[in-house]
């Protein structure tokens, strides 16, 4: 069954891209490549890598565009094919995991470390809280089930709801639900210190 | 999602779903803590969610995106874009005009007419040869073979007492 154009200006765009309209597959790319490069990075947490395969991710849309049907809305269609692009990376790296794919020399100046949050404004103690913080964060998540962290990522940087996460994980929606509480959980417990004020820079 | 699809203060049963799901707005948060006054073990677990919630989304700023990004995706497109050959697009139109499915279609319908023919052809000639076989073996039998034919055919099967008596003094 296919949704209504105008039920999703974005599905209205990529049936121009099937068409090889370049101007609108530029507005799809100038509206979603933030939303992709977030989902990317949270997933690899290497933001280099992450805008690289971020391109990768639009310009398999643009290879897939003949094959798009407009069946669902075009952000699970997109989100799609970024999680198998991410799982075929991260699966990459599992078995070369020496072998980064802009592999940089040790002391390479050209991508330096991105600066923390705020990091001119704010006291160099609360700067190193926050820095502990955003490590401890990203081993939690890095140590989540990859399904579990898919659909976190999905959830909370795709802004996808939770019907679309389950056609994207290829699941039912209380699976999906529960995949999202499992890792939240974990994630709770995990984090239970910088939890207990409510506030991320008060651990 | 509107506020008002999801914020019901006086149904809470789902609110664990709203808060994992999305960024909640200051009002939204405020409309759930109003819907747990007087329960303060679900206002503290609120209160876990909501905590965890702020430090998955503000635990770093979104990484910055390119300026270039849409650009360089757009060189990538146009590099990784098959050179095509005449024949190429030939191909694909004929591809996209159905004509290779009328094609298969016709083929099809040629085989099936052939195999058909073929059939007949065999069914007629079979017929024909058992036609002149008939009337080969009508035209080589004479009249009075089949008179004779004829007689012995109603002979009667059984046998009589006189042809008993017959066969016993012959035999003595």
């Amino acid at each position: 069954m296919n949704l209504p154009a105008e039920a999703d200006p974005d599905a209205a765009l990529m049936l121009r891209v099937q068409r090889g309209d370049a101007e609108a597959f530029g507005d799809l790319v100038a509206r979603w490549q933030k939303p992709v490069v977030n989902f990317v990075h949270r997933l690899l947490s290497d933001p280099d890598e992450a805008e690289d395969l971020a391109q990768a991710v639009f310009v398999q849309v643009w290879k897939a565009a003949p094959r798009y049907r407009q069946t669902a809305r075009f952000s699970t269609f997109l989100f799609t094919v970024a999680r198998n692009l991410c799982l075929n990376e991260i699966r990459r790296r599992s078995r070369h995991p020496a072998e980064p794919l802009d592999p940089r020399l040790p002391g390479d100046d050209e991508s330096p470390e991105r600066p923390l949050p705020d990091a001119g404004q704010i006291p160099a103690d609360v700067a190193a809280q926050r820095a502990e913080l955003i490590v401890k964060v990203d081993e939690a998540l890095a140590d989540l089930p990859e399904k579990q962290r898919l659909a976190l990522a999905l959830c909370r940087e795709g802004e996808l709801s939770y019907e679309e996460i389950a056609v994207v994980l290829e699941t039912t929606v209380p699976a999906t639900k529960s995949l999202i509480h499992r890792a939240r959980e974990t994630l709770k417990t995990r984090l239970k210190p910088y939890l207990s004020t409510g506030t991320w820079d008060q651990p | 999602m509107q506020e008002s699809d999801t914020m019901n203060p006086e149904s809470h049963d789902d609110w664990l779903d709203v808060v994992a799901a999305r960024r909640l707005a200051q009002r939204e948060r405020e409309l759930l803590r109003d819907s747990m006054a007087g329960r303060p073990a679900e206002q503290r677990r609120l209160e876990r969610e909501l905590a965890l919630n702020d430090l998955l989304d503000a635990h770093r700023p979104a990484p910055p995106v390119s300026s270039n990004f849409a650009a360089l995706v757009m060189a990538e497109v146009s590099r990784s874009a098959p050179k095509r050959s005449p024949m190429s697009s030939v191909l694909e139109w004929l591809r996209s005009s159905g004509l290779p499915r009328m094609a298969a279609f016709a083929a099809l319908a040629l085989a099936l007419g052939a195999g058909w023919w073929r059939m007949d052809s065999r069914r007629q000639d079979r017929m024909m040869r058992g036609a002149v076989e008939v009337a080969r073996v009508s035209s080589g039998v004479d009249g009075g073979a089949l008179a004779d034919f004829e007689l012995v055919r109603h002979l009667d099967q059984q046998s009589k007492p006189d042809d008993d008596a017959l066969i016993v003094a012959l035999a003595q």
